[in-house]
């Protein structure tokens, strides 16, 4: 009988052990170090859940240096961060329009980059379906970044650190499309803002001053139909009654669709971080916040303009005031300063003296 | 007594041992007893022709509508293979088969499967990419956007590309340039085409390699369910009615030609 025990006690101890070298190959297979994604309380499940495209400290490195490359376009110098600067919550600094390579503008306005793991389509007119493949349209459209696919294997291929950084993200120095889009995506896709002072009041850790409440109340009033909480959009895409301008030519969202109906259509965008990403609308066409936040009345209407703009009360200017004072609490400084998300090249001993 | 049920509990033990090692799950062991059913390896050819004249780049073709053209670029995606046997009602499906054909690369013309032996009627396939991996992210391989079948300004997949110049066209360098795509709404250019396997087609065996060789008519993108001349369109590069025009002349381009 004590036997039978040993043995069997053996047979259990061989089980054990084969099991646990199963699970160690598997663990064996996983490369890097796993990062969990972050999402914030209060924010629902995000669309994109890096799926095929597991989290990792390397990945997420990669794409953070990737997206400060110059190398990534034609010239050498514009890198995403080019037009996606940190200070102004990743929108371009100033700039109604960005410029590219050799001096050429774009059409449309540079977006803040954060929340994007959110976004079910990217672009002001939703033309990206997915966050891995957007950066395929600044790379090589020829008034951005205006590169091909293949001269950027060929740079990144050359350079060691790059084969090693690919390596510690992905098992092997090889190079290719995917894997560059998919480490951008770690980076961006990480770009969080939860951290504004709006945030720390909903949690109870800071108080509005009067104006900010009052502009909250009126916010809640009046705005938040379409830029609605947490996001501060509902990511539809409306006609807000802006007239087109004929030297540009942008009908949005009809461009994609093909609609007469989504003419003049543009994605509400997220008043998160808005004083830090003037000029506004899709084109940059106005500068000033609160001229801005009154855009009801700068609306000639057309048919597709949304209802909510052509039924909306004009706001008189104490209640703008309140309103901007509201929207400043969405600055994000945690994003705005985060160090992890800075430029992984910048020395800033370099440039004290 | 004693003695016996030692060998007893010994046997027990046995029969344990063996009964938990057998649950010890080993890869690959699972397709080992489920004897596999042998597999042929079949070879699908693209040979590409106007009309009845074998394609070759540099000559100078007449479509149905007497225009000249020359061609410089072909390129379609076969995708979702699936063989078909209508009377019994078997259906395999290729898994995971994204295939790039260019007309430039000689190698992409012929596809090699692995395909459970058997008798097939047809074989289908979808010219273009599903929409799934339409949705899905970056890709590799056939998928990969490096081979310029991507569009960047608005996600999705150039499903079939056919480029050339023509003295009918006003374009510079008397140029022409069909770019179809689309995967969703009314303007869906995804389409099944199935080509038949006559009675005279192979059975497909694990003993020898079958070859089917299928025709692929460039004419037809001119003038298959639709009349398009190039005098009337020599550009088409976004998802619309226009493309989905250009996907249903092109999905008759296909035909079976001969099989060994």
């Amino acid at each position: 009988m004590r036997a039978t025990i040993i043995i069997l006690s053996l047979a259990v101890l061989v089980m054990l052990g084969a099991f646990s070298i199963q699970a160690f190959v598997t663990k064996e297979n996983l490369i890097g170090t796993p990062v969990k994604q972050i999402i914030p309380d209060g924010f629902p499940s995000p669309v994109y859940k890096f799926q095929d495209n597991p989290l990792t400290k390397e990945g997420i490195a990669l794409g953070r240096k990737l997206f400060y490359e110059g190398q990534l376009s034609r010239d050498g110098i514009t890198s995403c961060a080019s037009c996606h600067q940190q200070f102004a919550a990743f929108s371009d600094f100033e700039h109604p329009l960005s410029h590219g390579f050799n001096n050429a503008f774009t059409i449309r306005n540079a977006p803040p980059l954060f929340n994007l793991a959110w976004h079910k389509e990217l672009h002001l007119d939703g033309a990206i379906n997915h966050i891995e493949v957007q950066p395929l349209a600044p790379l090589l459209d020829t008034n951005e970044m205006a590169t091909t696919i293949d001269s950027i294997l060929y740079k990144l291929n050359a350079d060691p650190q790059y084969r090693s950084m690919f390596k510690a993200a992905f098992g092997d120095t090889k190079i290719n499309s995917q894997r560059i889009l998919r480490a951008l995506a770690q980076f961006t896709g990480t770009i969080v803002s939860a951290s504004s002072r709006y945030d720390r009041v909903k949690k109870g850790k800071d108080r509005f001053n009067d104006f900010e409440q009052r502009g909250y109340e009126l916010f809640q009033l009046h705005c938040n139909s379409c830029h609605a909480e947490p996001f501060f959009t509902d990511f539809s895409y409306r006609n807000i009654g802006l007239p087109l301008d004929p030297t540009i030519n942008d009908y949005g969202r009809m461009r994609i669709t093909g609609l007469p109906a989504d003419s003049l259509k543009f994605k509400v965008p997220s008043l998160r971080n808005i004083a830090r990403t003037a000029p506004y609308f899709h084109d940059g066409r106005t500068w000033g916040l609160s001229i801005a936040t009154n855009h009801f009345s700068m609306a000639t209407p057309d048919p597709n303009t949304d209802t909510l703009i052509i039924n909306s009360k004009p706001l008189d200017k104490a209640q703008i005031q309140y309103i901007t004072y509201f929207l400043r609490t969405l600055t994000d400084s945690v994003l705005i300063k985060n160090p992890s998300l800075s430029d992984p090249a910048f020395k800033p001993y370099e440039h004290i003296r | 007594m004693v003695l016996k049920s030692r060998y007893y509990s010994y046997f027990l033990s046995v029969t344990f041992i063996s009964a938990l090692i057998s649950l010890i799950p080993q890869p690959g062991l699972a397709q080992k007893n489920n004897r596999p059913v042998a597999t042929a390896t079949v070879s699908l050819e693209f040979v590409h022709t106007v009309g009845t004249r074998e394609f070759s780049p540099d000559s100078i073709y007449k479509n149905d509508f007497g225009e000249s053209f020359t061609v410089s670029r072909f390129r379609y995606y076969i995708s979702n293979i699936q063989w078909h046997n209508r009377k019994t009602g078997k259906l395999y499906k290729t898994p995971a088969s994204y295939f790039l054909i260019d007309e430039a690369e000689p190698l992409s013309k012929q596809i090699d499967l692995k395909v459970p032996a058997g008798q097939y009627t047809s074989l289908s396939f979808l010219i273009g990419v599903d929409s799934l991996k339409n949705i899905s992210g970056a890709q590799d391989g056939a998928l990969d956007p490096i081979n310029g079948m991507f569009w960047t300004w608005q996600t999705g997949y150039i499903m079939a590309k056919l480029e050339g110049s023509s003295p009918v066209s006003k374009l510079p360098r008397n140029m022409f340039e069909f770019h179809i795509g689309g995967f969703k709404g009314p303007y869906n250019v995804l389409q099944r085409v199935e080509i038949p396997v006559t009675e005279r087609m192979p059975i497909i065996t694990g003993s020898k390699q079958s070859t089917i060789r299928i025709s692929v008519d460039i004419n037809k993108w001119f003038n298959g369910k639709h009349p398009l001349p190039l005098s009337k369109h020599t550009a088409c590069m976004t998802p619309g009615e226009l493309s989905l025009q250009y996907a249903e002349n092109y999905i008759t381009m296909f035909n079976a030609a001969e099989a060994q």
